[in-house]
């Protein structure tokens, strides 16, 4: 294909004031089929990712079979990762349930005298799998990364400082679904025919 | 598309250059900078604020900053925005004063 600068896509959150790019749902929440068209309510928005946006980073750990002549004559794949990171800048109590589970996250309401106030019960726990999806846009183009069965984690530390918001940082080891996929890309390219 | 999103956020006129006839308050919007790395287009806005005092001119560039998330709102091609920097430009011979707001888009410009 020749070269086309209009091909180069970025991976801007698609996302509004108040609806967030990054998105939950169940395992087994149907995925999306198209890059734009919006998510049904069951799923989850979240809130603002740091500026270091989201990395999906993906191993194919194999292995060489040599033959006698000791040149490789076969490659096996040996393992399959894929792991989405991104930090949350946003604090709220969804995030939080997704982060550590509902059954450990209790929310007060305000009173007259204290705002509302979330607890996270923190412990040896992993956080149920979700499905994910992260919204992507490039002037009309979408972009979306679907994960039909990620089991979310904290990766790294939670850093409290004066200049700085307090950083969800998560990763996303992604499952497979039925199909034995773990990852799906979608790409509109904004081109639509008469 | 910026000159007409300030003007609808702020709710006063906006024009890229200072207006003979305009009454303050009133925005000076103008591209200050930025890469064109085709099809993307990074460029830094500068909204200048003229006001009849200072108080008014500190007000409108919360305002704006605080409007800021939902520019990406107002034209597909906006991708991404930037925080706001505020700054007190000083005072005019009048008694006017100039408040600006500067921030970098992320835009996409393909034809």
């Amino acid at each position: 294909m020749a070269i086309d600068a209009t091909n180069v896509i970025v991976g801007a959150p698609d996302q509004s004031a108040t609806v967030g790019a990054v998105n939950w749902a169940a395992v087994g929440t149907t995925l999306p089929t198209d890059a734009r068209t919006a998510l049904p309510s069951e799923w989850t928005k979240g809130g603002y990712v740091s500026s270091d946006g989201v990395t999906l980073s993906i191993e194919q750990g194999t292995t060489s079979i040599p033959d006698w002549s000791l040149g490789t004559v076969r490659t096996l794949l040996e393992d399959f990762t894929g792991t989405v990171t991104f930090s949350f800048i946003q604090t709220d109590a969804d995030t939080l349930k997704m982060l550590f589970g509902a059954s450990n996250v209790t929310v007060t309401a305000a009173t007259s005298t204290a705002g509302e106030i979330i607890k996270v019960a923190i412990g040896p726990e992993l956080a149920p799998s979700q499905a994910f999806v992260f919204n992507m846009k490039d002037g009309n183009q979408r972009v979306r990364l679907a994960l039909p069965n990620a089991q979310p984690t904290i990766d790294g530390e939670l850093v409290f400082r004066a200049n700085e918001p307090i950083s969800w940082s998560v990763s996303l080891d992604c499952g497979q679904d039925a199909n034995g996929k773990c990852i799906y890309f979608l790409y509109d390219d904004g081109a639509v025919s008469a | 598309m910026v000159r007409e999103w300030t003007a609808s956020v702020l709710s006063i006129p906006a024009a890229t250059y200072p207006q003979a006839s305009a009454q303050r308050p009133y925005a000076v919007v103008n591209r200050a900078g930025g890469p064109v790395d085709y099809p993307h287009d990074y460029p830094r806005y500068s909204v200048q604020l003229w006001c009849d005092t200072d108080a008014q001119g500190e007000t409108l560039a919360y305002q704006l900053a605080k409007a800021l998330p939902s520019i990406t709102e107002a034209h597909e091609r906006i991708n991404a925005v930037g925080n706001a920097e505020l700054t007190q430009l000083g005072y005019l011979e009048d008694g006017g004063f100039i408040w600006q707001v500067n921030f970098d888009l992320a835009t996409n410009i393909r034809d």
